[in-house]
């Protein structure tokens, strides 16, 4: 039987299912994945002052004992920087917080923020942090601070699949982060789960239906945490939020972490290089839409249309 | 003879109204069975209802590796099957 769960966490809407054969065994699972979002977003949100991220984010330029998830997490980050050549960068809180992201985007929607102040750019900086995995440590170049709110809902909805996953089919979603295994009741054998891809300028609209078998799902856009004078996507060439010709990107990868670094890197770039780009992400097929509504897939993306 | 006519004119009167009642009556059921047949369409316990789906066809340029492009179709959803239980949106 398919149990669900829905709640708010890391200023977005999660939902949880299961296909549980045990419905009590299900509904306590489902639980305990809802607890790991609430963990996880209480020790790696920026935004939390006692948060272990924050923490961090305070000592430079000297070696950092950290969690292991933490470690874990940072090095997923730099690895991501360095796959992108830095268009993905986990250093660019300076500029998100010139740009007006100085506060949740919970707050931002209620009472706004400060117009855009100019800051000038200081890409590869993300070269100069050190982890070490094995040890759980991290050293953070001086001026330096991470932010790890995209990268982090990802992670967390891989944790959540792989605590789930053992009790029976199922389906995490953060917002546009989507993880996925086994099939959707309703659906034959071998059909996956069925994922509604939004439009960009019409929430609720669907611009097609997704079939997703083991996978996941993460889509940016530049309409979606939007403010009076910029948007959360940061070129880090820049330092401003990106100037793309793409309104949003929806990649299909095998992990969420993936998908939403792709899609990042993909929306940062434009069309044109970032359909060049994820051309060579290995297991990744995605969906453009441009500033016309105009919808660019890439070369296998038919194969997972509903 | 005037009561008579006023009776007789009161029961042309009744007889108008009873048309009227008859007729709104199969005007309601008229509507209640296409609401229900809409509300097939619109109720679904996933994330979109009939209007969400796309009235035209959408279509999507795929782009391949040596960057020579296609013009493909994306398939209408089927509203009555299966729906998706969640949105993946820009967050």
């Amino acid at each position: 039987m398919l149990k669900s769960s829905s709640f708010r966490c890391m200023t977005t809407d999660i939902e949880l299912f299961l296909d549980a054969s045990d419905g009590g065994l299900g509904r306590e699972v489902l639980r305990r994945a809802e607890d790991l979002f609430r963990d996880v977003e209480a020790r790696f949100s920026r935004f939390l002052d006692d948060s272990e991220l924050s923490q961090l984010n305070r000592i430079q330029a000297e070696s950092v004992q950290v969690s292991p998830d933490l470690a874990e997490l940072v090095a997923l980050a730099i690895a991501a920087a360095r796959n992108s050549d830095g268009i993905f960068d986990p250093t660019v809180i300076d500029a998100l917080e010139a740009a007006g992201y100085d506060r949740s985007i919970d707050l931002i929607r209620k009472n706004g923020t400060h117009a855009p102040r100019p800051v000038a750019p200081h890409p590869d900086r993300w070269k100069e942090v050190v982890v070490d995995t094995a040890r759980s440590t991290v050293r953070l170049p001086a001026g330096v601070r991470l932010d790890l709110g995209g990268i982090g809902k990802g992670w967390a909805v891989d944790r959540a699949g792989a605590m789930l996953q053992p009790y029976g089919a199922g389906m995490v979603s953060a917002g546009g982060d989507i993880r996925a295994w086994g099939d959707q009741p309703g659906l034959q054998s071998g059909q996956g789960w069925l994922v509604a891809l939004d439009h960009p300028e019409e929430p609720g609209k669907d611009l097609a239906w997704l079939r997703v078998r083991n996978g996941a799902v993460a889509t940016s856009s530049i309409t979606a945490r939007r403010w009076a004078g910029g948007h959360h996507l940061i070129n880090p060439r820049t330092a401003r939020p990106a100037d793309t010709d793409l309104l949003s990107v929806t990649v299909l990868g095998p992990t969420a972490v993936q998908a939403e670094v792709a899609a990042k890197v993909a929306l940062i770039l434009g069309r044109e290089a970032g359909l060049a780009w994820l051309a060579e992400q290995p297991g990744v097929e995605a969906v453009l839409v441009d500033e016309s509504n105009a919808m660019f897939g890439t070369s296998g993306i038919e194969g997972v249309l509903a | 003879m005037h009561s008579k006519t006023t009776r007789r004119g009161a029961r042309r009167v009744s007889k108008v109204a009873l048309a009227r009642v008859k007729l709104a009556t199969i005007v309601a059921a008229v509507v209640l069975f296409l609401g229900s047949l809409t509300g097939i369409a619109v109720f679904n316990p996933g994330v979109q209802s009939a209007a969400a789906v796309p009235a035209q066809p959408q279509q999507i340029i795929v782009v391949r590796r040596d960057g020579s492009q296609s013009q493909l179709v994306v398939p209408r959803p089927n509203v009555l099957a299966v729906p998706p239980l969640v949105r993946s949106r820009g967050s």
